[in-house]
């Protein structure tokens, strides 16, 4: 299976504070993945590390290259979208077109203008005349047109609607992805990716402190929604995090324990922003 | 997009050009985000200053019309019934140099409005070349495709210190053009051929590309405070002029206060600006044998701008002037690169 990222020790300090310590892992070719974490927790040090935008300590490699050194040609096979609404304001759309055609070997115009034809953006018009969906639109056409390996994705859809960021995700997972693609994705949204995400990573305080599959994680962890009567009982299987709701108590409990579990109530798979919550908060409440 | 002619010898012979594929793309991006300093505004100068030079033309013929007659046939001037004769101009006015003077004239005075803009423009878009972008954070879309930051920063400098200027010459050239078709009328109502004392003598081509070739070697002589100016912009974390020009004055300032009141940063940085550069033209006129002397209308031409250039290239101050250019096109490509 071939690698496409692949993080040693990846670190990265600002003065004393250390953004990022010791991150390690591989991502293969075919997933995505969703990179979870607080606010300033590192998901963007590290992923413009991964982009060559940033300087860090420790070896990384995208697509085989050294990201800090060989950006530009990084950029043939890698596209990344940071941040929402990073187009050129001053351009018109189709200059955007222009532009990318004439510097991108591997963008296939055609393509942008066919998923433009299904939104309403003016391809005639400045991208400072767009709304901030439109803008996001164009720039996602530009994405599906290039054929990359690796498509980075930081808050895509931050301060869009609802029925934006809906599309946003089933175009990508419809008409862009593929075995042959990685889509890397942080977002605070998490529910909203969580249904697409073949792997997820959390990440505190610059460390990695989880990195599974989706099916490992609904394996391994479970949430049982207890009567009080019963509490000490499932205490007894030491939960990763207590919480009462509607009057019953939710525990989420970790080690493959689903079959212990029954007597106690339903036993239900956890949603990735609860897991998320439990393990960063990492104690009972 | 690669190069078909750079893929075709490289199919033939195994040959390897060197990737200028990407370049003209960048140099187009560079125009359409700086159009309106190197078109509109300079297209908007050009249409008042046409419009005020028909309104001159017609107010003087109003005002003066029954009172001096211009005779441009036989070249003679009859002020209020009384024609002037050759003793009453200076010398150098006779018909001969009248010819020579009057489509320079035009065309030169009608483009002084255009070549003032050029300084703003240059120095305001250098400033804002790599700052703008990061405020706004399209950088961001910038950085992901495949161009590097070397290749960004070297186009940028490239597209100010010469592509921009030369539109702006271009557009000079037209400008004149069109000044000298409005002069033409003027001409042929005071009985003279327009053909023989302004389009003959005024080689309004070729004069603007002599102006041209040497402006790109004056630019030469620029470049490092083209360069400063980039650094400025790469580096500010908000109002790039202030980073371009405090840390300037704070040397002039500290020179003066502790060095007996000289300042090598001021007179070097006038040296780069004008002096120089004039010593060199200075010298090309001379050898030329025309600066002084008789009074003859000298058009730069391209032979000047190579012979500037040889004059430049065997200057030590201008190689030093260099090696600051290469300090600070590093730091801002550095910049560029690794600040986020």
């Amino acid at each position: 299976m071939t690698t496409v990222i692949e993080a040693r020790n990846v670190g990265k300090a600002y003065g004393k504070f250390r953004a990022l310590q010791n991150v390690s892992f591989d991502i293969p070719l075919g997933r995505i993945v969703g990179l979870i974490g607080a606010n300033g927790a590192g998901k963007t040090t590290l992923l413009n590390a991964i982009l060559g935008l940033t300087r860090y300590d420790g070896e990384l490699k995208v697509m085989g290259q050294n990201p800090s050194k060989n950006r530009a040609k990084l950029m043939e096979d890698v596209c990344f979208i940071s941040d929402v609404a990073t187009l050129p304001r001053w351009m018109k759309v189709s200059e955007v077109f222009d532009y990318v055609e004439s510097v991108h070997p591997k963008f296939n115009r055609a393509i942008a203008l066919d998923y433009m034809s299904r939104t309403t953006v003016p391809l005639d018009k400045k991208v400072r005349k767009l709304s901030k969906g439109m803008i996001t639109q164009t720039h996602l056409a530009v994405i599906m047109a290039i054929d990359a390996k690796l498509l980075v994705l930081d808050e895509p859809t931050l301060g869009l609607d609802i029925i934006f960021r809906k599309g946003f995700y089933a175009s990508l997972l419809e008409e862009y992805y593929d075995q042959n693609r990685t889509i890397l994705v942080t977002t605070h949204q998490v529910e909203e990716i969580e249904h697409i995400l073949t792997d997820a990573m959390f990440i505190r305080e610059g460390e990695l402190v989880l990195n599974e599959t989706m099916d490992d994680l609904s394996e391994r962890f479970c949430q049982v929604f207890v009567d009080e009567s019963k509490a000490d009982k499932a205490r007894a299987f030491n939960p990763i995090s207590e919480q009462k709701a509607f009057g019953k108590i939710n525990f989420i409990f970790n080690g493959g324990i689903k079959s212990k579990l029954k007597g106690l109530g339903e036993v239900r798979r956890v949603g990735l922003a609860d897991l998320f919550v439990a393990i960063m908060t990492g104690g009972k409440k | 997009m690669s190069n078909p002619v750079a893929q075709t010898l490289e199919r033939i012979k195994g040959f390897k050009v060197p990737n200028i594929g990407k370049i003209p793309a960048l140099l187009k991006r560079e125009f359409l985000d700086s159009k309106t300093g190197f078109l509109t505004v300079p297209l908007v100068v050009a249409g008042f200053t046409l419009f005020a030079m028909i309104l001159g033309l017609i107010s003087l013929e109003i005002q003066f019309g029954d009172k001096i007659d211009l005779d441009l046939r036989n070249f003679e001037v009859t002020v209020d019934g009384e024609t002037l004769t050759d003793s009453d101009f200076d010398d150098d006015m006779g018909k001969e140099n009248f010819v020579q003077i009057l489509g320079r004239a035009v065309s030169g005075a009608t483009s002084a409005g255009i070549i003032m803009i050029l300084p703003f423009v240059v120095f305001f878009g250098l400033l804002s070349s790599l700052y703008d972008d990061r405020r706004d954070r399209s950088f961001l879309f910038w950085k992901s495709m495949p161009v590097s930051d070397t290749k960004e920063v070297l186009t940028k400098l490239g597209y100010y210190a010469i592509v921009g200027p030369m539109i702006l010459f271009g557009l000079m050239m037209v400008l004149g053009f069109f000044a000298m078709v409005v002069v033409t009328p003027f001409i042929w109502y005071h009985g003279g051929s327009a053909l023989d004392l302004l389009w003959i003598p005024t080689p309004f081509i070729s004069m603007w590309i002599g102006a041209a070739a040497n402006f790109i070697v004056y630019g030469l002589w620029l470049l490092p405070i083209l360069a400063w100016l980039m650094l400025a912009s790469a580096y500010a974390p908000k109002a790039p002029m202030i980073f371009a020009i405090v840390p300037v004055g704070a040397i002039i300032t500290v020179e003066v206060l502790f060095n007996n009141g000289q300042t090598y940063l001021a007179v070097a940085l006038l040296d780069r600006i004008a002096l120089d550069y004039a010593h060199i033209m200075g010298d090309i006129f001379e050898k030329g044998g025309h600066f002084h002397g008789d009074f003859e209308i000298r058009d730069l031409s391209i032979g000047d701008a190579f012979r500037a250039l040889g004059a430049s290239i065997t200057n030590a101050k201008f190689w030093v002037g260099q090696l600051f250019t290469g300090a600070f096109l590093a730091g801002a490509i550095y910049l560029r690169r690794y600040k986020i």
